[in-house]
């Protein structure tokens, strides 16, 4: 047991922070870069990792959710914390797009890219496809005897009745696609009536867009609304799920990556996006357990999702979707009929 | 919380003891003053009042409801707690139960995890497919998730607080007036309801104040179990986070700072009538514990009760650390923890380094601010210790905002910076280092530091000689305290958190969205261990001359 | 006043009591404990501290457990039950009020914990505080009074609940001298006046010699002597009891008994002779000597030789201690006893009054 002097305390405190400060100095001595990012944790792991080994540029990057990435860049306006945003949807990059919050790059090789998957101004490049699903836990459909729901009226049955979950559009990406997507296909009207309707049914709306998964697959709650990533991801981690989609057709969602405007490590910015729209880069995502539709036709698609490759997908109006007046107009209705009237 | 100068003569100071405090002063204006400001700015909007956003937000329906829903909150734990922790600490100090060392350590398990640890052990067991609720009881029910869970997920976090200031409080009643009761005629409940529990009073008051506190800063349990049951500290949360409505959610946390401040105030005002002088001679000696059967037998059920919950809670979150997927598939496994290792190993570093170095600095600062306070006749020594205290009436949530608008924009920007964090952690802990400072410094006799002076020694070289010396003690149980509430917050550093720092309880939030529950309770495994560490190992590590006379650290 | 017509009598027998530790060794603290307190009388127990006697209090008033024993009130064994019912009162050293409740609800306490009706209560309280000089104080708060005005609270609690057995904890050792001398008349007039039976602590012996009709001498946890004052002052037991209680000059002596019912006792060579005590011992002992049982005379002349060491002035009397047969020996004599005061160094002879010399086995060691 060492008897410390006051002396020998204060030297180290001292060195601890000194520690700390040089990790922090060191981070900043060789090439970097500063992302934020939208997938899980591991698969941005495994990117950063990736990036490095290929680029020796060294990344550091935080995690975020569509909503939480937004403000954190409108906040960062005067002065941008990071240089790339990746891995969130098109409608979130259309509000930044609109913002004037980007700066456009067409990163090298992105021709190969199908045109509705590149901004034809060069602000955004679409990395992978992603649809929503349905995600029904098996015990609950054997107990209830069901069948996993196969259209979004499906949904709205009383079979259904508080064993619903998707995410809230205030914060979650997958949320406020579903509602866009819905809002689109049934018009306006028709669209909050039947969100009312499914309101009836819905146990929970989650503060993130993969919290369903969660409750779904320890069977909190019978059926939830994901991308299919989600799904695929948690099926393949073992929960007890399965995955269906809706024969009316389904929301897809666009996940980009972008330049941000002001960035402050430029130049590693762009080798990152040139080297994000590879078909290397686009497999490490699947190899993560992140299971989505690669844009890069050359990249190989897993075969876990190779099943719903052909979905019946519902085009959406992401311009639309994006303008910040409809996402408060959204989510402010969302709030006031939906969430207010709630127990 | 300021003392006084209490009888003799303080030290005037000179000009050494008025830079410092000057120094401290602009310190205390830049970490707290500003922010808090800022935000009020924010929230005041630049128009006229009426269309601010604090007004839109006192408008706001919804607003009211979740206002209401947080003050609803706050008074059932405030009153559940303190029930509990009363119950708790009696039956520890006045009746002769076996163990007693196992369920204090029990007890305040709660107090060196973080928080939204309960959250997880709770849903797994107690959620629709809970390992009790529905493997044991067959129950298939959302009970757990609202107002119910809430209350009972900040129940079992936070009335370890209460539970140490009830043991406090009756450890320093003085026996004889219970004796007093006793042999006059009253039975122990009537001893308890008539005497010791007014006598009290001031105690009670102190702990509800404090679940009240804790209740409107708890962040993680609402996000995870909030359910339908919107509270204050998320709706923050998803104003910017989600919606980034930044003039709203600066509303919404001065509408939280309201109710708070205003307890706080209260207390104050209410707390120093209620103190009843100590009457009497000598004869301050704590009470024996003892009792009957019967209440041997209650006391058992109820400290082993707790003692339970809180195992179980802790045993469910290991099991979801070493096995697969907890719930599903309960094959043993190590993976999670090589994944937190491999990925989280940074935050786990981060997270320590931030909190070593916000412990050491917010007990500094406190300990010189108590001395200024306690030990000078500076004038306005008096704001200093208010303005320090300031943070206690202060949820984490809104600092943590408070911070992270402030500190973007120039004249300085502290974003993304350890600083910030830094900043953070020692801002709240901020006034619990001015409480230990006084009260160490009242152990040390003002006639020391008249021996001191009349032989020669300014200001400076008491202070370093005499009075350090002789506070290290109460220093490293400050420090210690310190960082185990830096590393365990989550409502202070959700806003704070940047690429280049990384802390472990927004990972533990994250992790537990994605659903990750393995990792997420590695890590937490981990983050206790390494609170524990601290707690334990530091002051062995430092020598007797650091324990104080009575050795504590164990 | 109150007059007391259903005084109890007090049996207490075979007690004993260790105290654990945390760490160390059980310390015994009463061992075998007996004492037998007649109904109404006021006895003292009297010792040092650690001797044992609040161990006694404690147990008594079932705030403490007895390891083995037991204990009587008017017949009915008690030791069994606990504190709250024993109708013991306890007027504690620290007066232990209750600081929240005022003065008149402090008495009133164990009517109120009865539920007694608001009229019986009023009744009794007032002429509690009446009793003892405080009518009129009722409002006031524990912590506006003095010292001396919170004991006569506590004792008011006692007058108000009238139990079977009264205990005393030291209760006079926080008031200034002037203050104890004064109020401890008043308690015995008190406890007269009531006809409660009564035990009282103290190791002050001025006090245990005014207030009791007895006095049990305790030491390390066993009683060493119980008698009335005078048979404890002037026949001590033992030379422990001997030197608490008063002064006392322990000198050896020889004892040899004559016929016709006296004693012939040589103290360092002087000689006396006194009727015989039943049980004295003989032979070699120890002769007992009060300071005021012994007479200075000039030299020459019956007694033993001496020459004063030195003197202390008290005011209404005088000490010298005299070096006499290699023993120093104490004296008083009343201050204006002599026209001429002695001064140091002077020779005198020691003249013991034979009537109290006392005598006591020799002790071991």
């Amino acid at each position: 047991m060492t008897n410390l002097t006051r002396r020998n305390f204060t030297a180290a405190t001292a060195a601890t922070a000194t520690l700390g400060a040089m990790r922090g100095a060191h981070a900043q001595a060789a090439r970097r870069l500063t992302l934020y990012m939208g997938p899980p944790e591991p698969t941005c792991a495994a990117l950063v990792a990736g990036f490095e080994r290929r680029s020796g540029i060294r990344a550091t990057m935080l995690r975020l959710s569509a909503g939480e990435a937004v403000n954190r860049i409108r906040a960062e306006r005067a002065n941008p914390q990071a240089s790339v945003l990746y891995g969130i949807g098109l409608p979130s990059m259309m509000t930044l797009k609109a913002d004037g919050l980007l700066q456009p790059y067409r990163p090298a090789g992105s021709e190969a890219i199908a045109a509705k998957h590149r901004d034809p101004e060069g602000f955004w490049t679409g990395i992978d496809v992603d649809f929503i699903g349905f995600a029904s836990n098996r015990q609950f459909l054997a107990e209830k005897k069901l069948k996993a729901p196969t259209s979004w009226e499906d949904l709205a049955r009383p079979e259904f009745a508080g064993q619903v979950c998707l995410g809230n559009p205030a914060t979650s990406g997958t949320g406020y696609t579903f509602i866009t997507t819905v809002l689109q296909a049934m018009g306006e009207e028709k669209g909050w009536a039947y969100l009312k309707r499914l309101d009836a049914n819905v146990a929970q709306y989650t503060r993130s867009g993969i919290g369903p998964t969660q409750l779904v697959g320890r069977g909190e709650v019978g059926v939830g609304i994901l991308f299919a990533h989600d799904i695929l991801g948690s099926i393949h981690k073992g929960f007890p799920m399965e995955m269906s989609l809706p024969a009316e057709g389904t929301g897809y969602d666009l996940f980009c990556a972008v330049l941000i405007k002001g960035a402050p490590e430029p130049e590693t910015a762009r080798t990152f996006l040139d080297w994000a729209v590879t078909p290397e880069s686009q497999e490490l995502l699947a190899a993560s357990d992140f299971f989505d539709v690669p844009t890069h036709p050359a990249a190989r698609i897993h075969p876990i999702v190779l099943p719903f490759r052909d979905a019946k997908l519902i085009d959406c109006d992401f311009e639309w979707a994006g303008k910040p007046a409809t996402r408060q107009a959204i989510v402010t209705r969302f709030q006031n009929e939906i969430l207010a009237g709630r127990r | 919380m300021a003392a006084g100068a209490a009888g003799g003569q303080a030290s005037a100071g000179g000009s050494g003891a008025l830079a410092l405090q000057l120094a401290l002063g602009a310190f205390l204006l830049l970490a707290i003053a500003w922010p808090m400001a800022d935000l009020l700015r924010r929230a005041l909007g630049d128009g006229d009042l009426a269309a601010s956003p604090l007004a839109t937000a006192l408008r706001d329906p919804f607003a009211r409801r979740v206002l209401w829903n947080t003050l609803l909150l706050g008074a059932a734990l405030a009153v559940v707690g303190t029930i509990l922790a009363t119950a708790c600490a009696y039956a520890m100090t006045r009746i002769d139960v076996p163990w007693k060392p196992l369920w204090h350590f029990l007890a305040l398990l709660p107090t060196i995890s973080p928080p939204i640890l309960m959250a997880l052990g709770l849903v797994l067991l107690y959620g629709r497919r809970g390992i009790v609720t529905s493997g044991l009881l067959g129950m298939k029910t959302t009970a757990l998730y609202g107002f119910w869970g809430l209350l009972v997920a900040q129940a079992i976090s936070y009335f370890p607080f209460a539970y140490l200031l009830m043991l406090n409080q009756f450890r320093g009643l003085d026996a004889s007036t219970e004796e007093a009761a006793r042999t006059l005629g009253a039975s122990s409940w009537q001893v308890l309801r008539t005497v010791s529990l007014p006598l009290m009073a001031p105690g009670l008051a102190a702990s509800a104040l404090l679940l009240f506190g804790y209740s409107f800063a708890d962040l993680g349990n609402p996000l995870l179990l909030g359910g339908d049951f919107p509270v204050m500290s998320a709706q923050i949360y998803m104003a910017i986070i989600g919606m980034y409505d930044v003039p709203q959610g600066a509303a919404l946390a001065i509408l939280l700072l309201l109710p708070a401040a205003l307890m706080f105030a209260a207390h104050k005002a209410i707390g120093a009538r209620m103190t009843f002088a100590g009457v009497g001679a000598r004869g301050a000696a704590a009470a024996r514990p003892r009792g009957s059967r019967r209440a041997r037998v209650a006391a058992l059920c109820l400290l082993g009760g707790v003692g339970a919950i809180i195992t179980l809670q802790y045993a469910t979150i290991l099991a979801g650390a070493f096995t697969q997927l907890f719930g599903i598939n309960h094959a043993p496994t190590l993976r999670h923890f090589e994944a937190v290792l491999a990925r989280q190993r940074g935050a786990l570093l981060d997270t320590f380094v931030l909190g070593v170095a916000a412990a050491a600095l917010s007990v500094a600062i406190g300990l010189l601010i108590a001395w200024v306070a306690a030990r000078t006749r500076l004038r306005g020594r008096w704001l200093l210790d208010a303005v320090a205290a300031a943070p206690l009436a202060i949820p984490g949530t809104v600092i943590g905002l408070a911070f992270a608008l402030a500190f973007n924009e120039r004249p300085l920007v502290l974003t993304g910076t350890a600083a910030i964090v830094v900043l953070a952690f020692v801002v709240r802990s901020l006034p619990y280092g001015v409480r230990s400072g006084v009260a160490a410094l009242d152990q040390v006799h003002r006639s020391l530091d008249e021996a001191s002076t009349t032989m020669g020694a300014g200001p400076a070289a008491t202070f370093r000689r005499i009075l350090l010396p002789l506070v290290r003690p109460a220093l490293l149980a400050g420090m210690v305290f310190a960082f185990t509430r830096s590393v365990t917050t989550l409502s202070a550093v959700i806003f704070v958190v940047s690429p280049h720092w990384s802390l472990v309880t927004p990972a533990i939030l994250s992790q537990m969205d994605r659903g990750d529950v393995g990792e997420a309770a590695a890590l937490s495994v981990l983050v206790v261990l390494m609170v524990l560490a601290v707690v334990h190992g530091v002051p062995r590590l430092f020598g007797p001359d650091w324990r104080g006379v009575r050795g504590a650290g164990g | 006043m109150m007059v007391g017509s259903t005084a109890k009598a007090l049996r207490i027998a075979g007690l004993s009591k260790a105290y654990a530790p945390a760490r160390g060794r059980a310390v015994q603290a009463v061992r075998d404990f007996a004492l037998e307190l007649a109904p109404g009388e006021f006895v003292t127990l009297l010792g040092p501290s650690g001797c044992g006697k609040t161990t006694v209090l404690r147990c008594l008033a079932g705030l403490e457990d007895l390891d083995a024993g037991e204990i009587s009130i008017g017949g009915a064994r008690i030791e069994a039950l606990a504190p709250h019912r024993r109708r013991i009162g306890l007027v504690f050293q620290s007066y232990a009020l209750f600081p929240h409740l005022s003065v008149f609800e402090n008495a009133a306490y164990s009517l109120r914990l009865r539920r007694a009706p608001e009229a019986e209560v009023r009744g009794a309280v007032d002429a509690a505080l009446a009793a003892v000089d405080l009518a009129g104080l009722g409002a006031r708060m524990p912590g506006e009074l003095s010292g001396g005005q919170q004991q006569r609270v506590a004792v008011a609690r006692q007058l108000v609940m009238k139990p079977d057995l009264l205990l005393f904890d030291e209760p006079l050792s926080n008031l200034d001298a002037r203050l104890r001398v004064q109020v401890r008349a008043e308690l015995r007039r008190l406890q007269r006046a009531l006809g409660i039976t009564a035990l009282y602590l103290t190791h002050d012996q001025d006090e245990a010699m005014s207030l009791s009709d007895r006095i049990a001498v305790m030491r390390a946890g066993r009683i060493e002597q119980v008698g009335t004052p005078r048979e404890v002052y002037a026949r001590p037991a033992s030379l422990f009891v001997a030197g608490f209680v008063g002064k006392a000059n322990a000198l050896p002596a020889h004892a040899a008994a004559c016929p016709g019912g006296t004693t012939a006792i040589s103290i360092l060579g002087h000689a006396a002779r006194r009727a015989t005590i039943a049980g004295e011992p003989a032979g070699a002992c120890i002769a007992l000597l009060r300071p005021e049982a012994i007479r200075l005379a000039g030299p020459g002349g019956d007694g033993i030789d001496g020459a004063i060491e030195e003197i202390e002035y008290l005011g209404d009397r005088i000490e010298y201690r005299v070096r006499a047969g290699g023993a120093l020996v104490a004296v008083v004599e009343p201050a204006l006893l002599r026209a001429v005061a002695l001064a140091e160094g002077a020779r005198v002879r020691l003249a013991p009054v034979a009537e109290a010399i006392h005598l006591l086995p020799p002790e071991p060691g």
